[in-house]
């Protein structure tokens, strides 16, 4: 193990700032360890390798984000150890290509490949009425799902 | 892997080889390593050969001890101190003794960083200098500076940027340069600049894009070789007669057996949001408007977008006393806002009109009267003005206020953040030691696969490493790939060889195994 790599894992656990997404709707939860009456609006946001954060804080005072759904991109800082959100990021995760590789004597073959990451975006009209059998009028106008890159029906989102 | 003339190449070849060296020396103040390197030096080199033993070389350095008896190259005193003081180009050349002199390599171009040492010591009677020459690459110039590019549109080969940072910002010219100006490789974005990175890192960032690495030859000009190891090889070792030693060094390190490669989708995204209320309107119309237009904006700010949006009504201009006084209509303009138009039925003003004529007709209707002596005068006209006034009011109440509410589904764009894994198969999640490399140049997975399949093939390759020691070979450089009798084939990172006065030196590869798709 060399100096270099561990620096690198020690810059890599202090960085600051990282890039998520949201992925619940915002709700309010008590934190005995805010001043005032301790109530915090949090949300869920997706990170890197598709891991999920639970109750992230909004950072004080950011209406932009209160008002903003699940999938906006947003980004994160990290202070004292805690991850809030700070602000809508103008990138957001999209898919993953994923090539197997096998390694042999001195060869290297590509043996399969696969793709990994969703989108999440309003159902459209066919989908309203085809995603669940029992046809139109049962999901509303504006429905939300997550969906492969392949375009197939993951989950709906929020409530 | 470098040309030799014909002459060299029997040379080195032949049973017997005459090795002969050189250390040439280039006083800083008169030439740049620039000039040097271009061949536009008006200098002649200072051969310092003589002076020099224990010479030690390898790509990136090149040590001597310097026997100065007479004191002439003293960092103090000396005459000649200027070709060994900071910044001054030291070259290595070699060849053979039997061929011309305008034919043998340059081996080594490299400056001196600081100070040399010196030590003079009376008592053990040692009167000499260590000298540590390094090679370009290796300059704190390169890679300590932060720079900013110019900005280049979609379609720009990434040759043209790379130009750029070689000849504004490490000043190279291009007698300097052997990579090609055309790499074949496009800006993928709608605009690109490197920006607040060192010089080298643009360079080699720029590269990655192609599958190449950067390094400075043995002449001192700025060179890639490809890292895709499916090229042809630059050496074949038929027998084992140029192969001395054959070592596999030990190697403890956790081999990386995954590359992520991260770059930004070169199209921006749509992010759609929830179905909700973009905005509100109240309108208050009547007779007196004929047509209303209002417009409604999605934000404040002005900048919001929007998709499918529609009206819904909360209060309509119809829902008061007279049902039928107009339409109501919405269309949306653009994506940052629509416009709700209402429309009074003509017929309302031409009634209105007509009523309030009336009204001010009748008042000229007389009254009549009822009785001979006594009675009551019968007001005709004021009747008719009631009658007539309670159909204007009715009319007036029927103006007011409509409410209006504008849904629609709000988007924005950005940038999506792709990755392409390469991975090798069947590792469960612990066992996976990545390798994380962000290319913004990169713009679709087509190329990004490739250069995550072969930086993944390059940090397999790392984990075998090999030593070999074999007959000096002035054609070899880094990044040739060499093959030894039994069909084994190596890539070389690194060279070395100690180099003596008379005897034939040998060349030792550092090299790593090379795995082929």
């Amino acid at each position: 193990m060399s100096i270099k790599k561990i620096i690198d894992w020690r810059i890599s656990a202090e960085e600051k700032s990282i890039k998520g997404v949201i992925d619940s709707p915002f709700v309010r939860r008590y934190d005995q360890n805010v001043g005032g009456d301790g109530w915090v609006y949090v949300c869920d946001v997706k990170i890197e390798d598709g891991q999920t954060l639970k109750n992230v804080p909004i950072a004080t005072n950011n209406r932009e984000v209160f008002f903003s759904q699940e999938g906006k991109p947003v980004s994160l800082a990290r202070t004292n150890g805690k991850w809030s959100v700070t602000g809508l990021s103008k990138v957001d995760f999209g898919f993953s290509h994923i090539t197997y590789v096998t390694f042999t004597e001195d060869l290297a073959e590509v043996i399969s490949e696969d793709w990994s990451g969703y989108v999440t975006r309003p159902l459209t009209y066919g989908e309203l009425g085809s995603i669940i059998f029992t046809g139109y009028g049962f999901l509303p106008y504006g429905t939300r799902g997550r969906f492969t890159q392949a375009g197939v029906f993951i989950e709906f989102v929020g409530g | 892997m470098r040309s030799l003339s014909a002459a060299m190449i029997e040379a080195q070849e032949s049973f017997n080889p005459f090795p002969f060296y050189k250390i040439l020396a280039y006083d800083p103040t008169l030439d740049t390593i620039s000039e040097i390197v271009s061949g536009t030096s008006t200098q002649t080199p200072l051969d310092v050969t003589e002076y020099c033993t224990n010479v030690s070389w390898d790509i990136s350095k090149i040590s001597f001890t310097l026997a100065d008896s007479d004191g002439i190259f003293h960092p103090d005193t000396g005459l000649k101190r200027s070709y060994f003081r900071d910044g001054a180009i030291i070259r290595l050349v070699e060849g053979d003794e039997r061929v011309d002199e305008l034919d043998w390599m340059v081996m080594f171009t490299g400056q001196i960083h600081g100070q040399i040492g010196w030590k003079i010591s009376r008592q053990q009677m040692v009167l000499e200098s260590r000298i540590s020459v390094y090679s370009r690459e290796n300059s704190q110039l390169y890679q300590r500076r932060k720079i900013t590019t110019s900005e280049y549109t979609i379609g720009t080969d990434i040759g043209i940027c790379l130009m750029e940072i070689c000849t504004s910002f490490l000043g190279l010219t291009s007698a300097e340069i052997r990579i090609p100006t055309v790499l074949g490789y496009q800006f993928m974005h709608i605009t690109n600049q490197l920006s607040q990175v060192t010089p080298w890192e643009g360079i080699k960032a720029l590269l990655q894009t192609v599958g190449m690495e950067p390094f400075f030859d043995g002449e001192g000009k700025l060179a890639a070789f490809n890292k895709n190891m499916g090229r042809p090889y630059s050496r074949v070792y038929d027998d084992l007669t140029n192969i001395y030693d054959y070592e596999i060094p030990e190697n403890v390190g956790d081999g990386i057996n995954k590359v992520r490669i991260v770059f930004l989708s070169a199209n921006l995204s749509k992010v759609p949001g929830q179905d909700q209320v973009l905005g509100t309107a109240q309108i208050t119309t009547g007779f007196f408007t004929g047509r209303e237009e209002l417009d409604c904006w999605w934000s404040d700010d002005r900048k919001q977008r929007s998709e499918d949006t529609r009206m819904v009504t909360l209060k309509g201009i119809n829902d008061n006393l007279i049902p039928f006084i107009g339409t109501e209509s919405y269309s949306q303009i653009d994506e940052f806002h629509g416009t709700i138009i209402i429309t009074i039925s003509i017929w309302v003003p031409i009634l209105a009109t007509v009523l309030l004529a009336g009204y001010i007709a009748l008042s000229l209707i007389p009254d009549a009267w009822a009785g001979q002596f006594f009675g009551f005068t019968i007001p005709y006209g004021r009747v008719l003005q009631a009658i007539d006034m309670v159909a204007i009011l009715a009319l007036m109440m029927s103006l007011g206020s409509a409410q209006y509410e504008i849904w629609g589904i709000p988007y924005d764009y950005v940038y999506r953040e792709m990755e392409a894994i390469a991975v090798e198969q069947g590792l469960s999640y612990w066992e996976e030691n990545e390798l994380k490399i962000e290319n913004a140049f990169l713009g679709g997975y087509d190329q990004a696969d490739i250069i995550a399949i072969t930086e993944l093939i390059w940090e397999k390759c790392k984990n075998y490493t090999r030593r070999l020691r074999v007959r000096n070979d002035l054609s070899l450089e880094v990044g040739d790939i060499i093959v030894i009798p039994d069909g084994r084939k190596f890539v070389i990172i690194n060279m070395s060889k100690t180099i003596k006065r008379g005897e034939v030196p040998s060349l030792t590869l550092d090299c790593y195994k090379v795995m082929t798709v």
